[in-house]
């Protein structure tokens, strides 16, 4: 049996036009599904840093970062060890909210560090940054409430260390 | 004179020529008028004009296999370029260096569905190594030298540039492109690997020294590198057997006593038992095709692997590998001829001939009376005798070519192995011919995949071109035909072909001789002086209908599934 796990891979790439549909479309046609993306530029000029999650089997994990570094503008891949890496997601969410509401919400909000960037007479939307649970054990605090939107950036990751 | 004006096609041609390339197949259209015009003007480049752009890309693609060259292809935009895509396709299958340089709507029109847009370079990310949209013709000097080296090295393959006509048109001076030509490329996501890892080297040469029954399966990756005659010396001195992929064949002489043909669903018996029976395997310049595995899980079931290639990502895709190497063949083999010693392995070279002799490839009679297949093929090998480069199409011609034919010499069979491009034969012996041209060329095909690219014969007249052109005429797509019989029930869905048109008359319509073949005594007394004869030829051969290839291992299966043995499929 195959043990499918969630794995975030790095890539380095020359930011050349097209790139990321090049990255992604080869993703599909191998068959591995990508979870999440995120996609910026990074310190090194013109090259841009993208971190997939996705999931997969050690196995063809293995054969899909031989795929994409055969890309030609891509310069490095790597799979992030599960320890000793740092993993951020950034989220909004905006909630329902009254009066009689709004006070909870902000306390919770204020325990898991997020930040109150907009308040309506009828809402409030809330920045949180953490790892894929913290912000998973936010979204169930919200459901008490009611979510009315949800936008989540896909995780970025760097190593602890010298290392990349 | 440093100061004159040139343009982006000007550049294109010279960047081409400076590289080497001095023959281009192409077909004009309205994105490519500027080059076209450029090639009227430029005569260092000589252009073949094809009458359809997938001629152009498979005559490239012969052009490249038969000389070890790159291969260019020229189209205009829309239908021109997507018309390449089955050609370019054939050519990554089988990681051949091709170049295809496509037109396109000026940069202003791009994205306005313009009148022949195609996003070309969108379409063909998946059949390229990599490919370009050139915006600017400053860009130009480094894209061209830069699809050329990343085509022709490391494990090849086609890249494709896309030049918009208002880049074509557009000018710098003399002076400025030689200040962008001179600046030498920096490809840091690019570094294929050419030495295989010392380790990994010392490794294998253990397995190998204490191997008891090891085999070589040689694919086209050893003729890619160059590395056939170390092949031959390994297997020679070290008494290994051998087997080759069907893109391998050549690499290793097919009448070489430790030579047992060809590997996988139409191989030979000794080959496939070979890899049921072999304790090690060495397996050098192959991908581990479906074709050839079987199921993967059950191939080479009782043997440790060595893989040997170029390219990291087939290491382990199909198959699980226990000593990988990654590594330039050449080199690798190079290693491995310097540090093995004489060995013997008798009694598994006994068994192996015994295989050879007990299971020879063999056929059946002809129901009707007509002329077998194979026994046109056999003919054909004795009269060639080797001295040719043969090139076939796709279905059961191809695999009685692989069957029937010796290739002894490396780059003397062209066939599209990955791919299995109908129509792919003509168009490569065309280019296969204008590559090598004191070379007696073959076209094997069948009377299905003939049709779908025989509009090229116009070349062999215009070009004076010696073909010869057999057809191994059954009236029926024959391959699927088979299928049909064994696993449908003889449910025989849109493959007969009796219909066709009369292939003498459209060979004279193109002005090339013909002849037809369906009786032995022809076949005894009219091939060899027709093979011999100096112009071009269509040579119909009306051969039994219903005949197999055989042996045959099912699709998925292994080896102990095999059928027909003995050329006929047993009753069971």
């Amino acid at each position: 049996m195959k043990m499918n796990k969630t794995y975030e891979i790095l890539i380095i790439t020359k930011n050349t036009n097209g790139i990321v549909a090049r990255i992604m479309s080869l993703f599909n046609r191998r068959g591995y599904f990508v979870k999440k993306m995120t996609a910026g530029m990074t310190n090194i000029a013109d090259h841009a840093r993208l971190t997939l999650t996705v999931e997969g089997d050690e196995v063809s994990l293995d054969q899909i970062q031989k795929q994409v570094y055969k890309i030609i503008d891509v310069v490095k891949v790597k799979v992030f060890p599960e320890d000793g890496v740092i993993r951020r997601e950034l989220m909004l969410i905006k909630v329902k909210a009254n009066s009689e509401t709004r006070p909870q919400i902000i306390q919770i909000a204020d325990i898991y560090r997020g930040n109150i960037l907009d308040v309506g007479p009828e809402s409030l939307v809330i920045s949180i940054t953490g790892d894929e649970d913290k912000l998973k054990g936010f979204i169930i605090m919200m459901d008490n409430f009611e979510i009315l939107e949800i936008a989540k950036t896909g995780v970025i990751a760097m190593s602890r260390g010298e290392k990349m | 004179m440093e100061n004159r004006m040139v343009n982006g096609s000007w550049v294109l041609l010279e960047s081409l020529y400076r590289l080497g390339i001095d023959t281009v197949f192409g077909y004009p259209g309205g994105t490519v008028i500027p080059i076209y015009d450029e090639i009227y003007k430029y005569k260092k480049i000589k252009h073949y004009f094809s009458r359809h752009e997938q001629g152009s890309a498979h005559e490239a693609d012969g052009f490249a296999r038969a000389t070890g060259k790159i291969g260019v292809c020229l189209a205009t935009s829309g239908p021109g370029a997507t018309n390449l895509v089955t050609g370019i396709m054939t050519a990554h299958m089988d990681s051949v260096p091709l170049l295809a340089i496509t037109g396109q709507v000026g940069t202003s029109s791009l994205g306005k569905d313009s009148f022949q847009e195609s996003d070309i370079v969108g379409i063909t990310v998946p059949i390229t190594k990599t490919n370009y949209l050139v915006t600017d013709i400053r860009d130009l000097p480094r894209i061209i030298k830069e699809a050329y080296f990343i085509a022709t090295t490391g494990r090849p393959g086609p890249v494709l540039v896309d030049i918009p006509k208002d880049v074509q048109n557009s000018e710098i001076s003399f002076k400025e492109f030689e200040s962008l030509h001179s600046v030498a490329i920096k490809l840091p996501g690019y570094e294929p690997t050419y030495h295989g890892h010392p380790r990994q080297i010392k490794k294998a040469l253990d397995a190998i020294r204490n191997a008891k029954r090891p085999l070589i399966i040689a694919g086209a990756g050893i003729l890619k590198a160059g590395a056939a005659k170390m092949l031959l010396e390994i297997a020679e001195r070290t008494n290994i057997p051998v087997t080759t992929t069907l893109l391998g064949l050549g690499v290793f002489p097919s009448n070489h006593e430790l030579s047992l043909g060809m590997i996988g669903m139409h191989g030979t018996v000794a080959s496939n038992y070979a890899t049921e029976e072999a304790d090690l395997v060495i397996a050098a310049g192959i991908r581990f095709d479906d074709r050839i595995t079987g199921d993967p899980e059950k191939f080479c079931k009782n043997a440790k692997i060595i893989h040997i290639d170029i390219d990291p990502a087939e290491i382990g895709k199909n198959k699980l590998i226990n000593i990988p190497i990654v590594g330039d063949l050449r080199n690798v083999l190079f290693e491995f001829n310097k540090r093995l010693d004489q060995m013997e392995h008798k009694d598994w070279v006994e068994t192996v001939k015994g295989w050879k002799k007990e299971y020879p490839i063999s056929y059946g009679e002809s129901k009707e009376g007509r002329l077998m297949p194979q026994e046109v093929l056999s003919k054909l090998d004795k009269i060639l005798n080797g001295n040719a480069i043969v090139v076939s199409d796709v279905g059961q011609h191809q695999m009685w070519t692989a069957q029937y034919i010796s290739f002894n010499k490396p780059n003397s069979f062209l066939t599209s192995g990955g791919s299995g491009t109908m129509g792919y034969g003509l168009p490569a012996a065309i280019g296969a011919q204008i590559g090598r041209p004191e070379e007696k060329v073959v076209a094997i095909v069948g009377d299905g995949g003939f049709q779908m690219t025989f509009q090229e014969l116009m070349l062999i007249k215009q070009y004076n071109l010696p073909i010869k052109i057999v057809i191994i005429n059954n009236s029926y797509l024959g391959m699927v035909r088979q299928w049909q019989e064994i696993f449908n029930e003889k449910r025989y869905s849109f493959v007969d072909l009796s219909i066709n048109p009369d292939f003498n008359k459209i060979a004279e319509a193109y002005g090339i001789n013909s002849m037809t073949i369906d009786t032995k005594e022809k076949l005894e007394n009219e091939l060899r002086p027709a093979l011999e004869s100096d112009g071009a030829i269509v040579i119909n051969c009306i051969v039994e209908k219903e005949a197999n290839v055989l042996p045959m291992i099912p699709a998925g299966t292994s080896v102990s599934e095999m059928v027909g043995k003995r050329g006929v499929i047993e009753n069971e």
